[in-house]
């Protein structure tokens, strides 16, 4: 079995859109300043409508991080065992991803991490690599 | 008004736990409403509310409609509540809600659920991903143990905990399952034993990790006036307090402080009571630093020391507060949605007076707590005898 294609819905579509041209877009709230991820329609601080999209730095840090070995899904038997890490985003958010290029001995609390984007099926999805590879 | 000292469980049932293979969840749910009818000498016709959880085997969207038809129950007050192993404890704050205003009279709760011989191992994975945000977690596969690893892994940086301080929770749980008879797993294990298990999702090993059973539970809730009615000593509800502050881990805004420390503080507030006036705490041990965090935002002990509280027997029958003393969802039993209620259905034992070798005793006063998705839903129920209102 292939591993889950994100399906994008109307509020996510200009995030997966921007990971297929290597972009990792979140969006900010013109009216408070907050920067939210998931993609909402209404900006979860101030419930303003006034959220656009912005390219983010694509660069965030280590919060937390476990070795999986046995799949949570199916689709990733043959890619195990593989680091999951929650990332703090720069801008704010957190992203649940996995991070490529490092040994899981070498992962660190607040490790400065990167985002790579990988294909998968039409789209791309974003995994992070420890900043300066 | 407050629902405090408003309601009482005069009932309680539960099937035996482990691998039930000639049992269906709709089988196991109905055995416990039986046994738990049979034990506040009831009939099925005196039930006016009813109040089911979905199970993952044999799931129907209109549950409680459909266990209401399959017992010939014809309720005035029907509802199915899903939030995951909190949902024993929103079950009881909602009963409370509709007996003390009046919209029934005689509420049975049950619950029950077969996910150990139910399901296939892809059927279970299957039915786990569909607990994840279906584009930015099911995506990388992660399954749910690692996210309560991390969350884990984040208080052992933030804390100083150990590894160690993990294992003690589950030995501790199964010093307590080893003077249950109707526990699933009754060998006792050191610390030592938890640390040679083998690492499932780092830091956390296989003896971290809950059980996964089959099995169901089921209580009788009145009216205080009524509440000594019935043949059992009646247990009194006291206070319940709920906080839900995320679904999905990476939305959580902390991974090692829950919302246990919102739904304790609104639980005692109503019940006039501290933790330090608790007997026992049947906790949510789904995995073992949940429950260290849960001891922590609970109010046993300050925030961070969750770790050193639990050795030496602290957590243990003679310690500060003796946790999950049937043995919790690491020694007990873990039935999936139902798992809470054998921590309910053990607080009511503890405060009949009736648990035996387990038994803590002079138990006037207890807390349930329940934990539902990854430290997500939370709810704290307090629970006492009549000497308690």
């Amino acid at each position: 079995m292939s591993k889950p294609i994100p399906k994008p819905t109307p509020e996510t579509a200009p995030f997966w859109a921007g990971c297929a041209e290597d972009e990792l877009r979140l969006q900010r709230c013109d009216d408070c300043g907050h920067v939210q991820f998931p993609p909402r329609k209404l900006c979860s601080a101030c419930f303003s409508e006034a959220v656009t999209w912005q390219v983010a730095s694509g660069r965030g840090t280590v919060r937390s991080w476990s070795v999986v070995t046995l799949p949570g899904a199916p689709g990733f038997e043959e890619e195990v065992p593989y680091i999951a890490a929650l990332v703090r985003l720069d801008e704010g958010p957190t992203m649940l991803s996995v991070l490529r290029n490092c040994d899981a001995d070498a992962v660190d609390f607040d490790m400065p991490v990167s985002a790579i984007f990988e294909e998968r099926g039409e789209t791309k999805v974003p995994y992070f690599i420890p900043s300066g590879e | 008004m407050s629902l405090r000292g408003s309601v009482a469980i005069v009932g309680m049932g539960e099937t035996p736990v482990g691998a039930l293979p000639d049992r269906g969840s709709t089988e196991l749910s109905a055995e416990a409403a039986r046994l738990a009818l049979a034990d506040a000498g009831l009939t099925k016709d005196d039930i006016d509310g009813l109040i089911t959880c979905n199970p993952w085997v044999e799931p129907h969207l209109y549950h409680a409609e459909m266990f209401s038809e399959y017992m010939q129950v014809f309720p005035r007050f029907c509802m199915t509540l899903n939030a995951g192993g909190a949902t024993t404890l929103t079950a009881v704050l909602r009963a409370a809600s509709a007996i003390a205003t009046g919209v029934c009279d005689t509420v049975l709760m049950t619950h029950g659920d077969n996910p150990r011989t139910g399901m296939t191992g892809l059927e279970t994975l299957a039915k786990m991903t569909t607990t994840m945000n279906p584009q930015f977690e099911l995506t990388y596969g992660v399954p749910l143990t690692n996210g309560y690893a991390m969350a884990g892994r984040a208080h052992m940086h933030e804390y100083g905990t150990k590894p160690e301080h993990f294992a003690q929770v589950a030995a501790s749980a199964r010093a307590h399952a080893s003077l249950n008879p109707a526990a699933e797993m009754r060998e006792p294990i050191t610390v030592e034993d938890v640390l040679n298990s083998r690492v499932v999702a780092d830091p956390l090993h296989a003896l971290d990790c809950s059980l996964w059973s089959d099995g169901g539970a089921a209580v009788v809730i009145v009216a205080a006036e009524r509440a000594q009615d019935f043949p059992n000593k009646p247990v009194y509800f006291l206070g319940c307090g709920e906080a839900h502050w995320h679904e999905h881990l990476f939305q959580a805004r902390s991974l090692t402080t829950t919302a246990a420390s919102e739904s304790a503080p609104r639980a005692f507030e109503m019940a006039g009571a501290g933790p330090a006036d608790m007997d026992f705490a049947q906790v949510y041990d789904c995995f073992t630093p949940v429950l260290l965090m849960e001891l922590e935002d609970l109010g046993f002990c300050p925030k961070g020391e969750g770790g050193p509280f639990v050795e030496n027997g602290n957590i243990e029958l003679g310690g500060t507060i003796p946790v999950n003393t049937h043995g919790g969802l690491l020694s007990h039993s873990h039935t999936g949605h139902p798992g809470s209620m054998f921590a309910l259905t053990e607080a009511v034992t503890q405060l009949r007076g009736t648990g035996d070798a387990r038994q803590v005793e002079g138990a006037e006063v207890g807390l349930v707590h329940g934990q539902g998705g990854v430290l997500s839903s939370h709810a704290t129920l307090i629970l006492g005898t009549e000497a308690a209102l």
